[in-house]
């Protein structure tokens, strides 16, 4: 839908999505999505603030989807379709949510890869910014562990060596370790989509048109 | 004819091997050592040698004071685990795992350059490399903890203590991070690029993939 729209619309639309997510990600008091939202917000109307230029559909396209994925699966969550599965003392809907915000993350590092590379001296090929992708939606899953650990901190799990040793069912260890084991499981399926995208494709192009077009 | 610092290089690298053998064999008659330590000092010891191996086979020529960082690192994780330290001394680990994140953090800064030597369409500025390599450490420090998370629950080690734990190694990568990347900006200030790499000394091959597919 993206692909078919002027670069204006498609960036208002993905704007729109992405501060969705942001609303949602405040109203459940998620800081690591709705600072993950920002970033993507922020690097989205850069380039129109900078010099009235806008990302090509191909970039819009990550960062609409990835929106739309974390939209359903707060949706889902909320809803309560899945209220009351668990896997492994994990959540199934808060999985479902971090299984998809690995996309936006990497639609952010898309973008921020994107605008390196028009505003400075940067000169990169596909891969690398494939490569900055991935590990951007990593990398923000490995720090989303700080938020989660004094977020378990403050409700009471067993998250010191003395208290953890204790228990035979470590389901701290599951908790803390699942926003990064779900950005794994994400990051490698999107990457090689996202290099399928890539291919041909020139990194200076990822950029393209103005709001005039 | 080998030069100065790299006979210092190899004096560095013998030097921590032999001392790393002498501590594995003090550790073998000891009772309550497992394979685990013995196996891990035996690795450490060996990849001291990698530095001087690698300018001996002509694959690359390393500076001395990377080669310094690296030794120092390998073996204080390996001294760590021979003689309990990480045991005995509370914050012990925290100092090794930033030690060894600012020293990958170097190494990672190294390779970066030489892919913007060598390579004909990348060109790297200041910003992207330094965001690149914050990002590259932080995601290696997140699959590291994965992996141990995913061998604990396979093989029932006890490499991951507990949430805090985890943290606090994740806390030391970005720390470590930080400074190796300091370090890194420092150095590019005061010692020409292209110098640099060209001191590499980088074996054919290797310029050959660093160049890709042109």
């Amino acid at each position: 839908m993206v692909l078919a729209m002027k670069s204006t619309q498609a960036t208002w639309l993905t704007l729109t999505a992405v501060l969705v997510v942001l609303l949602v990600a405040v109203f459940r008091l998620d800081l690591m999505l709705a600072g993950t939202a920002v970033i993507t917000g922020v690097a989205l109307v850069y380039p129109g603030r900078r010099d009235g230029s806008c990302y090509s559909p191909y970039v819009l396209r990550w960062a609409a989807a990835g929106a739309l994925l974390i939209l359903m699966a707060e949706v889902i969550d909320l809803s309560g379709l899945l209220g009351g599965i668990f896997y492994g003392g994990v959540s199934v809907g808060w999985l479902l949510i971090l299984l998809t915000m690995p996309v936006l993350a990497m639609g952010a590092g898309l973008m921020i890869a994107s605008a390196l590379v028009r505003y400075t001296v940067l000169e990169i090929t596909g891969r690398w910014v494939i490569i900055f992708s991935g590990a951007f939606a990593i990398a923000i899953a490995a720090v989303y562990l700080f938020p989660l650990f004094v977020e378990m901190y403050l409700n009471g799990f067993a998250v010191f060596n003395e208290d953890a040793r204790l228990l035979i069912d470590r389901v701290s260890d599951r908790i803390l370790m699942a926003p990064v084991l779900a950005a794994i499981v994400s990051v490698v399926p999107a990457g090689f989509i996202l290099r399928h995208d890539m291919h041909r494709r020139k990194t200076k192009e990822l950029i393209g048109g103005t709001y005039d077009d | 004819m080998i030069d100065r610092a790299m006979w210092i290089a190899d004096l560095l690298c013998g030097t921590a091997c032999a001392i790393l053998m002498i501590m594995i064999s003090l550790a073998i008659p000891e009772g309550g050592r497992h394979m685990y330590e013995i196996n891990t000092g035996l690795f450490c010891a060996l990849f001291c040698l990698l530095p001087a191996l690698f300018y001996h086979l002509h694959i690359m020529r390393l500076p001395l004071w990377v080669v310094a960082l690296i030794e120092f690192a390998i073996f204080m994780h390996a001294y760590g685990v021979l003689l309990l330290q990480y045991d005995l001394l509370i914050y012990y680990d925290t100092v090794t795992h930033t030690l060894s994140s600012m020293v990958i953090t170097v190494c990672i800064y190294l390779t970066l350059m030489c892919v913007h030597h060598y390579c004909a369409d990348t060109r790297f500025s200041m910003t992207w490399t330094l965001l690149l390599v914050f990002v590259i450490m932080m995601t290696f420090g997140g699959i590291w903890e994965a992996f141990e998370y995913v061998v604990d629950n396979l093989s029932g080690t006890m490499m991951q203590y507990s949430p805090f734990d985890t943290v606090r190694d994740m806390l030391a990568n970005a720390m470590g991070s930080v400074l190796g990347s300091t370090i890194a900006y420092i150095f590019q200030r005061h010692h020409d690029f292209d110098d640099t790499v060209e001191s590499f000394q980088l074996h054919p091959r290797l310029i050959r993939v660093l160049k890709g597919r042109q």
